[in-house]
């Protein structure tokens, strides 16, 4: 790859990531916006807190992969949009532990709701687990990766 | 999968961080290469061995 590809490939990663967090953060006020206007002015300040922050989190890692690229780890090169090969092995892997874990949650939830579980408060807590399994999975593969 | 690319390394001293910039990826990359963590793509063998003027084949070795 010539220096002017390598040039033009960033930027178009460089493009590609602002696109995707600008997405992002339409689709979390977007979502904020359609929640609070069903009556849940809490949840909907919730979306925006947590969207915001990751947006937020993201745009530091981008920040920190140029300024102390040698002392990131795996998710800041991801998120920042600078992912090497090994970064996105590491990602893939993690997802497919996910997959997994969510099918089997799914399975389990839906099980549940025949015993009487309150349904709503499976599917309240069904992302935080998957969140919780995306960290855990991401630094288990990461470490052996 | 086992590598020369540690000592091939250090017979340029070279830091992984610098190999890393040569090779395009993190030095985080280079260390699992070393340890035999992470097996390269064939893209990314082929840019190892070219960077060392050498075949795959004499940085790469399968454990037997």
């Amino acid at each position: 790859m010539s220096t002017h590809d390598r040039s033009v490939a960033t930027h178009k990663t460089t493009v590609g990531w602002y696109l995707t967090v600008s997405a992002a953060a339409v689709l979390d006020l977007g979502l904020a916006l359609v929640v609070d206007s069903a009556g849940h002015p809490d949840a909907a300040a919730g979306i925006v807190t947590g969207g915001l922050l990751v947006v937020v989190l993201a745009s530091v890692g981008r920040w920190r992969s140029v300024r102390a690229v040698d002392r990131i780890g795996t998710a800041t090169r991801i998120a920042a949009g600078r992912a090497d090969e090994r970064d996105l092995r590491v990602h893939e892997g993690a997802l497919a532990v996910v997959g997994m874990v969510a099918l089997v949650l799914s399975g389990l939830a839906s099980a549940a709701t025949f015993l009487d579980v309150d349904a709503v408060a499976i599917l309240r807590v069904m992302p935080f687990v998957l969140v919780a399994a995306t960290a855990t999975a991401f630094v288990i593969v990461d470490r052996r990766s | 999968m086992r590598n020369e690319i540690r000592r091939l390394r250090e017979e340029r001293s070279l830091s992984q961080a610098a190999l890393g910039t040569e090779l395009g990826v993190s030095r985080q990359t280079v260390n699992s290469l070393e340890t035999g963590r992470y097996d390269p793509s064939l893209p990314l063998a082929f840019t190892v061995a070219r960077y060392f003027g050498l075949s795959i084949e004499e940085i790469f070795h399968v454990d037997a």
